[in-house]
């Protein structure tokens, strides 16, 4: 692949160089046809090699009896379609699934808003401030997911956080010792949807500013001049513009919550009641890698997948026709 | 100009969701073929557990084997407890990363032996110590006939107390567990020194084995096996007169019952601040006790007692076993490191180091300390969790951790033990 792009890349830069004759016209313009195809070829071909071979193993597992006998070597047994009736059969399963999309709609449309909410902060910030802003948002960003939890794990530490002594020093005696994650499922994803929100705020601002750092002034002010208010030029002006970029994070900020696992995984790790705190990922990853049925795991992780797709596709079909494709 | 931005909109979404959605597939890695290992590596690689071979016997254990082994090296990688058992299902499938000789802990090691993850080591038995072996973790280390797995130590689960707290309250050293249960509370209302955050007892949800003590002692267990199929006996009057009971002390005799995983390792330092009456951790955790709470006299020790007075009650028997993997990669060096862990050397500094009971029973006459004289007899009286591959996954999957949560959390026995009863029969019945 990587040899294909080099000997073509010199040869489709020196074409043009020849000058216009009635030859190479046509010949010019069925090389600048391929070359875009032959440039996809690489990250396509990356796409395959990475994501394309899990998948067709999950997919091809979610059909065998697959188990931690097959993973030490015994040949795996097909089983057709039971893997699937048994995954969609469990009652368990429907809660792990309603479960995930309340926390996946709660945490997106969270992060969206705040999101949005310091873009046009940042927008009416002067220098200082703004920098200021962004290097916070970048660096909590940046930082690994897990050192970000274990800071949370101890701002919420029962006896030492931070937390629970700011609330009893307030006065609300009740939170003295009050573990906030093993206490109950509720104060659990509460803490939970901080984490992944805090995570992913950064983004959704920055590609929000970012877009809108692209408006048209001139619409803006024609909008003053016709005499729209500061909340009627956002909503009638400013957000239809900046639409096809808010559409595009909302739908990664949904893909994103839907299956997060790190934070879940690790807050169980203290909390100690993954039954009532499993989402769909931790659930896939209890079933596969912690009982060691990656056969059900497999039909489990591909039923998750077609909700995905089914949450996002219409999503898609809007972002795709404002792309005019 | 706006037609180039849009399509290149639509360009980075549908890279964007390509990549969201493959990140959702579940990468866990293809099977190995098992086979019975024996290539000629000499690069031999051990993995030993946090807090169980004491740093200068893994020394001398590196040495001598290197220096009996010339041109081979032996490296010694200390794994964490947490998490073990999903690591251990990747790894050992994998004939480039498996490690050689292992350690498992005694719950976990089914799991292993019934797949085919571990070398048949029948012939090894005599050598290795024979009937010098504890029985139980022998048991647990077989399958169909076969020995994969030897006990390398038990650990005795012991009762640390505040004799000063007891005569300061007026309670005479508890002889049976009804008297224990009564000393706790009535040590956490009087809290003698007036210490704040003060507990009569520490007992955590989180920390199962501790909670196990008086499950076993009642005559309960989490499952038992009648026939081919294994039934959840948490909801029977045994186990639930146990779990009443811990329940009470969770709810009447601890600050501490919903404390993590993390604040159960470090439960000692709590008893060291002086903020708790009893405190039931392993034989070796004196160690970790003040020497001048020692020194003071203020420390005493007892095993759990049982349900008559002057009787001697069921704890969980903690330890490891070891054994070497199917995907190792010289069989020979991999039984020779065995047989260095069998050695006398070795089993002597097991128990005088580590304060462990050692695989080979006999050793178990060089433990000291405070703990050394009730620690065989804790061992002798100790209740394995039930013995089956299914159970190292639902341990690995924090079941029995979760099911204890929940009671301190102050669900209803009867309910959590029912529906924990029909988890429980799942899982081992598919095994």
């Amino acid at each position: 692949m990587v040899s294909d792009q080099l000997t073509t890349a010199p040869a489709g830069t020196a074409r043009p160089r020849r000058g216009p004759t009635a030859r190479t016209g046509p010949r010019r313009r069925r090389s600048s046809l391929a070359v875009p195809y032959l440039l996809l070829v690489l990250p396509v071909g990356l796409v395959c090699l990475a994501m394309g071979y899990p998948l067709v193993r999950q997919f091809v597992m979610s059909f065998q009896e697959f188990g931690l006998a097959q993973q030490f070597g015994q040949p795996p047994e097909w089983v057709g379609l039971q893997n699937y009736t048994d995954v969609l059969s469990d009652p368990y399963f429907w809660v792990v699934t309603a479960r995930s999309i309340a926390f996946c709609a709660a945490c997106a449309a969270i992060t969206m808003g705040i999101g949005i909410g310091f873009a046009l902060l940042l927008q009416k910030l002067s220098t200082g401030p703004r920098v200021a802003l962004q290097v916070a948002l970048v660096l909590a960003w940046a930082m690994p997911p897990v050192s970000a939890l274990t800071s949370y794990i101890w701002l919420t530490e029962p006896r030492y956080g931070v937390v629970n002594w700011f609330l009893t020093s307030i006065g609300l005696e009740g939170f003295a010792g009050f573990s906030w994650l093993a206490d109950n499922q509720w104060t659990f994803f509460g803490v939970a949807a901080t984490t992944v929100i805090w995570t992913s705020v950064p983004l959704v601002t920055l590609m929000t500013y970012a877009a809108l750092t692209q408006l048209d002034t001139e619409v803006l002010e024609a909008s003053e001049l016709d005499g729209a208010g500061g909340f009627a030029r956002l909503r009638h002006v400013t957000l239809p513009m900046i639409r096809p970029v808010v559409l595009l994070v909302a739908m990664l900020e949904i893909i994103w919550d839907l299956k997060v696992f790190t934070q879940i995984n690790v807050l169980q790790g203290v909390a100690g009641n993954n039954d009532a705190t499993n989402l769909l990922g931790t659930y896939v990853y209890q079933t596969g890698i912690g009982g060691g049925e990656y056969g059900t795991a497999s039909a489990l992780a591909t039923v998750m997948l077609l909700i995905v797709l089914l949450m996002t596709w219409r999503y898609m079909r809007t972002l795709m026709k404002q792309g005019d494709i | 100009m706006t037609l180039t931005r849009r399509s290149l909109l639509a360009g980075a979404t549908s890279a964007a969701v390509l990549g969201g959605l493959a990140a959702c597939g579940n990468d866990t890695s293809s099977g190995g073929s098992g086979g019975s290992g024996g290539g000629g590596s000499k690069d031999l690689r051990v993995w030993f557990m946090e807090d169980s071979i004491p740093e200068q016997t893994r020394t001398w254990l590196k040495q001598t084997f290197e220096e009996q082994n010339a041109g081979s090296t032996l490296t010694i990688e200390v794994q964490q407890w947490d998490g073990i058992v999903s690591k251990l299902q990747t790894s050992l499938a994998s004939k480039d990363s498996s490690p050689d000789v292992v350690e498992f802990g005694n719950t976990q090691v089914a799991l292993f032996s019934s797949v085919g993850a571990l070398l048949d080591i029948s012939d090894a038995e005599e050598t290795l110590g024979g009937s010098d072996l504890i029985q139980s973790f022998i048991d647990a280390g077989s399958w169909e006939g076969k020995l994969y797995a030897t006990p390398l130590y038990a650990g005795a689960r012991v009762y640390y107390y505040r004799k000063d707290l007891f005569a300061q309250a007026g309670i005479a050293v508890p002889t049976s567990l009804d008297e224990l249960v009564a000393a706790a509370k009535t040590l956490h209302a009087a809290n003698p020194e007036g210490t704040p955050e003060f507990s009569g007892i520490y007992m955590p949800g989180a920390d199962p084995h501790t909670n196990e003590g008086w499950l076993f002692t009642h005559g309960g267990q989490y499952a038992e096996q009648d026939g081919d199929t294994w039934k959840g006996t948490l909801s029977t009057p045994e186990s639930q007169a146990a779990l009443v009971q811990v329940q009470d002390l969770m709810e009447n005799a601890t600050k501490y019952a919903l404390d993590s995983n993390d604040n159960v390792q470090a439960a000692h330092q709590l008893f060291n601040a002086g903020k708790l009456g009893i405190y039931s951790a392993l034989n070796v955790a004196a160690a970790k006790i003040d020497q001048a709470m020692w020194d003071a006299d203020k420390v005493g020790v007892l095993a759990l007692p049982g349900l008559t007075p002057g009787s001697i009650g069921h704890t969980f028997s903690g330890g490891s076993s070891i054994g070497i993997s199917a995907n190792n990669h010289n069989a020979d060096l991999s039984r020779a490191v065995l047989e260095l862990v069998y050695s006398d050397e070795f089993m002597t500094d097991m128990a005088k180091v580590g304060g462990w009971i050692p695989g080979r029973t006999s050793f178990a006459s060089n433990l000291t300390g405070p703990t050394g004289s009730i620690a065989q007899e804790i061992i002798e009286n100790s209740v394995l969790t039930p013995n089956s591959p299914q159970w190292g996954v639902l341990d690995g999957n924090n079941v029995p951790r979760d099911f204890w949560v929940r009671l301190a959390r102050g669900e209803d026995p009867k309910t959590v033990a029912a529906e924990v009863d029909k988890t429980v029969a799942d899982a081992l019945n598919k095994g």
